[in-house]
């Protein structure tokens, strides 16, 4: 996928020319300081915030996990999915799956933070999706969630094999979990570097550290 | 028994025995009738009597505030419209800003005695309801707008996801507020119009006849018609509403 865009808010110039090549059926991690315009990016691939330039291949079918759970507080969570995709078994399969089919009557007020993510993790796998983007899924979880919410993550990433975008602050998540990982600084040049992580799903080793202070380097 | 159910009945014991020993010191049955006189005057009141005048009421209240909804749910609409809105706007400041008496009043020397009946409480009820619906469609939460967006909802979904069940909630929740409030503003329309059936009626007749136990007994009908239909909204609006966190207490 290739994206090329400008974007600006009134007098705020988020975007100018900026391009970036995603790696298809590859975990992509959007990584950069706050204000970089990370969310503003995916905003603009899932076409909910208006831009000049273009995507391509334009893609239609996207699923979608907020920084917050955005789930529907008047439906059960078994009601969430099925507004996504009418298939009951995918849904109930699903659930089972993630250990969370406990929760399907109950309502998204009525279940903790972590289960709400993993919920709407499960939410943007149902449909056919080409495409899933991820904004911060992982903000405001603490690190026994967090880490439960990287292994479903993969586990979702193995069973489907689709192209994922990831956006996040977390270099340890990056590293475990992004194939590419897309550095995004607040100057110009906007990208300021694609590397290449062989390290995908493997606990840190002495290969996978250089790359981490590669990182390191770049984020300063 | 319930904590709070023993309670409700400690209050309202309470009140009787309150009741009763004012009664006894006040000590005059034209100014405060005893829990006796009140009882007589229960005993004596008319089954038939009663279903009618307080079916009356209640048919006026329930077509008035069915007439509000609807129109304020059509002008909410209007008003999502910034040119309509200002337009609506100053009508529904100047309903809300009137006293009811005034509406009262005027309703009853323009339109007389039995038209003012119906049109008073649905002048009150609505620019509430309207506020109700206009600031619910308004405040839809813009980020499942984006949710609907991103999953391709069809226009039928992002109404009945979107606009349906938040109105639902603002709605069951307006009604438990104001239909109690619609029932005391007929009952005022029908004591100052001086209808001929109805709890005001009842109560204008017999403040005439100076019989107080009287104007009692059928203010405390129509205390306990309210508390009953406030129990029963509150019990179907736990049922419809199941996704609000109520106090269990």
């Amino acid at each position: 996928m290739k994206i090329k865009l400008s974007k600006a808010y009134l007098d705020n110039v988020v975007f100018q020319d900026f391009t970036l090549e995603i790696v298809d059926h590859k975990i992509n991690i959007v990584i950069g300081p706050s204000g970089c315009g990370k969310t503003t990016l995916l905003e603009c691939i899932a076409n909910i915030s208006d831009y000049d330039g273009e995507i391509i291949p334009k893609v239609e079918k996207i699923g979608y996990v907020f920084q917050e759970d955005r789930l529907f507080p008047y439906l059960t969570i078994l009601k969430n999915l099925l507004i996504i995709n009418d298939d009951v078994n995918k849904v109930n399969y699903l659930l089972q799956q993630f250990n969370v089919e406990y929760l399907k009557h109950k309502y998204p007020h009525q279940i903790s933070g972590g289960e709400k993510q993993r919920i709407a993790l499960i939410r943007a796998f149902l449909r056919d999706n080409e495409l899933i983007l991820m904004d911060e899924p992982f903000k405001s979880l603490d690190y026994h969630l967090k880490y439960n919410l990287v292994e479903m993550i993969y586990k979702l990433y193995e069973k489907t094999n689709k192209t994922i975008i990831l956006v996040t602050h977390d270099l340890d998540i990056t590293l475990y979990l992004g194939h590419y990982i897309h550095v995004l600084s607040l100057k110009k040049p906007k990208l300021k570097a694609t590397l290449e992580n062989n390290f995908v799903a493997q606990a840190l080793n002495n290969e996978s550290i250089l790359l981490l202070n590669e990182l390191k380097a770049l984020m300063v | 028994m319930k904590k709070s159910s023993c309670l409700y009945l400690i209050s309202l014991i309470s009140l009787l025995i309150s009741y009763y020993f004012l009664s006894l010191i006040v000590n005059n049955e034209v100014l405060l009738p005893t829990i006796r006189q009140l009882g007589n005057y229960f005993y004596q009141i008319e089954f038939n009597e009663f279903l009618k005048n307080v079916s009356h009421t209640l048919l006026k209240a329930l077509s008035s505030y069915l007439i509000s909804m609807i129109l304020a749910f059509i002008l909410a609409i209007i008003a999502r419209y910034k040119k309509l809105y200002l337009f609506i706007n100053p009508y529904i400041s100047i309903l809300k800003t009137i006293p009811t008496i005034s509406i009262i009043l005027i309703v009853i020397v323009w339109l007389g005695n039995e038209l003012a009946i119906y049109l008073i409480p649905f002048l009150v009820i609505f620019p509430l309801l309207y506020e109700t619906i206009f600031y619910q469609l308004k405040n839809v939460d813009v980020k499942l707008i984006a949710v609907t967006n991103v999953y391709r909802f069809s226009l039928k979904q992002k109404l009945k996801y979107l606009y349906f069940y938040p109105l639902l909630e603002g709605l069951m929740l307006s009604f438990k507020q104001t239909f109690g409030l619609c029932l005391k503003i007929i009952v005022m329309a029908e004591v100052l119009a001086q209808g001929e059936f109805g709890i005001g009626a009842k109560i204008q007749n017999e403040r005439i006849n100076i019989e107080m136990s009287g104007v009692f007994a059928w203010t405390i009908i129509l205390i306990v018609i309210i508390l009953v239909i406030d129990f029963v909204l509150d019990t179907v609006t736990k049922r419809v509403i199941k996704w609000k966190c109520y106090n269990e207490n």
